[in-house]
């Protein structure tokens, strides 16, 4: 920035300050309307294939949100126990909002033949009757496969209580959280029954209610970190206090801005206000740094602004540019909460640019002159300049053994990459001893699982799912799916069909097989149908065209989706070829696509980070064969990076792909000041040794410091309950610090090897040389 | 006037007083609701019925050809499945009583086994084929199943109609899907002009309009009805052709013996 625009701005400054005291109050209030969404449909854009076979599943067969309740129990068929559980299945039926069926032993139906007809009744009518009656009921339910594991554990010690949702209204707020915390309030009053609740409104809650909470935790503690840091390095009060307002404002207008731009915020984008605030500070940092230099060297604050300016706008403008192009990466992903946290953050690292110049420069700008005596004051070298010293020369005298480290830090790191296991289970992501991951091994353990993949078989025409032959090609899937070691427990309209025949052939254990005959098949869904036929909404489509067959499995992770899906992708194609379309979806399924976007969007992301910031940088140094030098340092850290992550066993996820370009867009920051001022100072003293010494001295203290906050900053992350935020912050960490190693070690071995720096540069620094010398 | 005449004319006037004093009073829920039950005075009577469902832009057609005749309170129906195809000639034979503590029997046959079973217990509470009636909307409810309170008397549509409201007594309360329903029925031809249905919850489930009102045979019938589940987008048009009443069908008609072909 010139010295006029900087003494505009000066002119203007309490101008400048009412506007941001202004803007800031304005940007509180907007930031009161953000609302949080940890659903898993905030994955995708719009028209993703994957999203719209669930929004066909949830139009045919309704939505297959559910809620299961396990009540431990001394003994289901005890007439107290299941009175009790009986009020509180009355209760949750009443109150519970966007209810669309409760089920429990204590409601569903049962069918049975008799000699010349057919029994079709509730199971356990009244819950009045003798205790040796309900017994004897209860043993029917505890022998059905329908209900044994489902709503009654085949040990009668556990009863589940179903709660199925009818399709959400659209409202602005998203109904799905409006049933938790009615169902938790309705089970603290039962609190004598020993429950455990899943389902997934239940754990998207507790997500939001964690990520709510998780917020300000990383934030606050990243701003502390970061302060107690100023302090120790910069030892000012100024130097403290105005980077660390300027980051703050900077996350008060980005947030503003992401409520006023209608953004939901998630567990992923509530990352971004630690990210930012220290992305951020970097600008500022430099700025305060300079300027108290220039302080010291006897400027008055006008001056010193002046001569700041002068010097630090170009590079942090670049490394502003640099730094959104990392984040804006994340548009090529298929992943919407990654673009959104691209496109949040990118808004935010140019506000924290121009609070910089609104906020930070005009307060820096009052406080009293320093007196002219203090001025001229040499800077004492301290511990800081000692260690940059020394690595510096250490660096010189052994370049060969950096060259050699580093090389096979690589290849281990690229081994490493190869170990890595993408993650997209977010219950996989939570603590082993974590209550709701708890819950959900307990109902895995007592009821054989609480996850599901549904497997929809579209036929294309009305009533084409009661072709016979069809039938009994599908009822060898549901076989090959009961066989598969990953599925506890199946389920379709053909156990309906199969208990139907049954029934008409008054109970015969063989009769348990699906009809003969098409008509056949019709006439008893017609009778399954017109005698209550609860479960014909939920699995057949409603003119017949499209079946569900539900599999049940526990709780699986991404490698046990990928492994019960691909055998039955093979025998769907070997046994039904194109004659009926098949697909599988569900929150399984959706995890399996999440994490195959996520695969894609790494390597985009990184590729689009990687040419942009290339770009930039040969522009910005004016060599191609430089620009790519300078992407080393930026490549390395990611590199290393997704390697510890895949030594380590840490799982990528999707806060993991925030990786890559982020490390890029950050990393580059250090390589825009260092190669800067490296070229400046072998302009002046034509060696590569002797600049790599200089450029440390200088530009080495600020950079350390940066990358310093940078990792005291992500520590935050630390403090999650959360797996991937705390590994996310470790790797970032590992990169930071990796990124300043290559930086101060082996940026100089390259340049002093591949001597990129012209011939015409040397020249040039001789002729000032020349010039200089008397 | 003789002393014979004077008694007949104090009878008469008597009787007149009498009547007039019986049509003052004013008529409570149950007595309108037992004015609707009977609204329908055939002894027997046979309809097609043309069923309509819509949900979103998926349609389903159901025909049916069905005959009842009433024992005094009690009712027996048959129904036979005209469309879909493949459930042509599938019949439903039911025998309803009045009685509260009676439930009703029904027996069904299916044509492509050529067997009759009968089916025993509940299903009142479901979809009758998937329309939005579900299989209790499709009987005369017993009038004393529900206590009835007459909220008001107002118009619907240009009609002079009462607005009463039916809640089922305690021990009907488990086998209906109503917490309650509200009923606007025409002062003039005591047809019910409109249904709300309400959840267990209190919520408005279901909106039934009954329209296409003519008298046939005397007797006035809503030929259109139109159940609507808002919740559920979805609606079903049910439409009765050839309607015919007091047609003296012979009893044997709803013998399960000749469900059989």
């Amino acid at each position: 920035m010139s010295p006029n625009w900087t003494g505009r701005l000066l002119q203007i400054r309490v101008a400048s300050l009412l506007t941001v005291v202004v803007l800031t109050a304005l940007a509180l209030m907007q930031m009161s309307k953000l609302q949080v969404d940890n659903s898993n449909e905030i994955f995708f854009t719009s028209g993703d294939p994957v999203m719209e076979r669930l929004d066909n599943f949830k139009a045919t067969f309704g939505n297959d949100d559910f809620v299961f309740i396990l009540v431990d129990v001394e003994d289901a068929f005890d007439p107290d126990t299941l009175k009790r559980a009986g009020q509180l299945a009355d209760r949750l039926e009443l109150e519970v909002p966007h209810l669309l069926a409760m089920t429990w032993i204590g409601n569903v139906e049962w069918i049975e033949g008799v000699p010349g007809g057919i029994v079709i009744e509730e199971l356990i009518p009244d819950l009045t009757v003798s205790a040796e009656k309900l017994r004897a009921l209860g043993q029917r339910a505890t022998n059905d496969p329908a209900y044994r594991d489902r709503l009654i554990s085949g040990d009668a010690r556990s009863i589940g209580l179903l709660l199925e949702f009818e399709n959400y209204p659209e409202l602005d707020i998203d109904p799905r959280k409006d049933s938790p915390p009615v169902i938790h309030s309705l089970l603290a009053e039962f609190n004598d029954l020993e429950t455990h609740v899943v389902g997934g409104p239940i754990l998207d809650y507790q997500m939001d209610h964690y990520t709510a909470e998780e917020a300000p935790i990383w934030a606050g503690a990243a701003l502390l970190g970061m302060c107690l840091l100023l302090i120790l390095t910069t030892r000012s009060i100024a130097g403290v206090l105005i980077p660390a307002a300027t980051v703050v404002l900077s996350v008060i207008w980005t947030m503003g801005l992401v409520a006023t731009l209608g953004f939901k915020v998630n567990l992923f984008v509530i990352m971004v206000p630690t990210l930012l605030l220290c992305v951020g500070i970097g600008d500022t940092m430099h700025v305060v740094a300079e300027f108290q230099q220039s302080l010291r060297a006897g400027m008055n604050r006008a001056e010193a602004l002046k001569h700041t300016l002068g010097l630090v706008s170009k590079p942090i403008l670049l490394t502003t540019v640099t730094t959104a192009v990392g984040f804006l990466a994340f548009l090529t992903t298929d992943l919407q909460p990654l673009r959104d946290i691209g496109v949040q953050a990118a808004i935010g690292v140019w506000i924290a640019l121009l609070l910089t110049f609104m906020f930070a420069v005009p307060v820096m700008s009052y406080g009293p002159q320093p007196s002219r005596t203090t001025g001229g004051k040499v800077h004492t070298p301290d511990i800081f300049d000692r260690i940059l010293a020394a690595l510096a020369g250490w660096g010189i005298h052994h370049k060969m053994r950096i060259a050699v480290a580093f090389s096979i830090l690589i290849v281990l790191a690229l081994v490493g990459i190869n170990k890595l296991v993408i993650e997209t289970n977010t219950l996989q992501d939570l603590p082993e001893d974590n209550p709701m991951r708890l819950s959900y091994d307990y109902v895995d353990e007592r009821m054989g699982g609480a996850m599901s993949i549904e497997f929809v078989v579209d036929t294309g025409k009305a009533d084409g799912i009661k072709d016979i032959e069809l039938l009994h090609k599908l009822d060898r899937l549901q076989q090959f799916l009961d066989s598969h070691p990953l599925v506890t427990q199946t389920s379709s309209l053909l156990d309906q069909l199969k208990q139907m025949h049954r029934a008409v052939h008054e109970n015969d254990p063989d009769a348990y097989k699906l009809p003969e005959r098409t008509s056949q098949a019709a006439e008893y869904l017609l009778l399954y149908e017109s005698g209550g036929g609860t479960q014909l909404e939920k699995y057949a489509s409603f003119t017949y065209d499209q079946l569900r067959v539900q599999a049940r499995t526990k709780t699986l992770a991404l490698t046990e989706i990928r492994e019960l899906q691909g055998p039955v992708n093979e025998f769907v194609t070997r046994e039904f070829g194109d004659r009926v379309q098949i697909y599988s979806t569900g929150t399984l399924p959706t995890f399996e696509h999440i994490a195959t976007l996520i695969a894609q969007g790494q390597g985009r992301s990184f590729l689009m980070a990687f040419f942009a910031v290339s770009i930039v940088m040969m522009l910005t140094l004016g060599s191609i064969k430089l620009g790519l030098i300078s992407m080393i340092p930026n490549v390395i850290p990611v590199a290393f990076a997704l390697g510890a992550m895949g030594w380590f066993g840490w799982n990528l996820n999707m806060v993991g792909l925030v990786l890559a370009p982020m490390i890029i867009g950050v990393a580059v920051d250090d390589t825009v000041h260092f190669f800067m001022r490296y070229r400046r100072y072998f302009r002046e003293l034509g060696d590569y040794d002797a600049a790599y010494r200089e450029t440390m001295r200088t530009v080495g203290r600020p950079l350390m410091f940066t990358t310093l906050v940078l990792v005291v900053g992500f520590s935050g992350f630390l403090l999650s309950i959360f797996n991937g935020p705390i590994h996310f912050a470790l790797a970032s960490m590992l990169a930071f610090l990796s990124a300043l190693a290559a930086e101060f070690l082996l940026v100089p071995v390259l340049l002093s090897w591949l001597k990129p720096l012209s011939n015409r540069e040397q020249g040039r620094a001789e002729e000032a040389t020349n010039t200089v010398s008397p | 006037m003789n002393k014979y005449e004077i008694h007949t004319f104090g009878l008469a006037s008597l009787s007149l007083l009498l009547t007039t004093l019986v049509q003052a009073q004013p008529l409570d829920g149950r007595d309108i609701a037992l004015k609707m039950h009977a609204a329908d005075s055939s002894l027997d009577g046979r309809r097609d019925a043309t069923m309509l469902i819509e949900r979103g832009d998926q349609r389903l057609v159901r025909k049916l050809a069905m005959l009842n005749k009433k024992y005094g309170a009690d009712e027996k129906t048959l129904t036979r499945f005209v469309e879909p195809a493949d459930v042509r000639d599938t019949q439903y034979l039911s025998w309803s009583y009045d009685a509260t503590d009676k439930d009703d029997d029904l027996w069904v046959f299916f044509p492509s086994e050529n067997l009759v079973r009968r089916i025993s217990g509940g299903g009142k509470k479901g979809s009758f084929m998937r329309s939005d009636f579900a299989n209790e909307d499709m009987e005369q409810r017993v009038v004393d199943d529900d206590t009835h309170t007459l909220l008001e008397e107002t118009t619907l549509d240009g009609k002079e109609v009462y607005l009463i409201e039916s809640t089922p007594i305690a021990a009907k309360a488990r086998d209906t899907n109503y917490s309650k329903r509200k009923t606007w029925i025409d002062k003039k031809t005591w047809l019910a002009l409109q249904v709300e249905y309400f959840d267990r919850r209190g919520r408005l489930l279901k909106r039934l309009k009954q329209g296409g009102i003519e008298q046939i045979d005397d007797i006035w019938t809503a030929t259109k009805l139109i159940m609507e589940t808002p919740r559920k987008k979805s609606r079903t048009l049910m439409q009765y052709t050839n309607v015919q009443y007091n047609v003296d069908l012979v009893d044997s008609v709803f013998q399960q013996s000749s469900l059989k072909r």
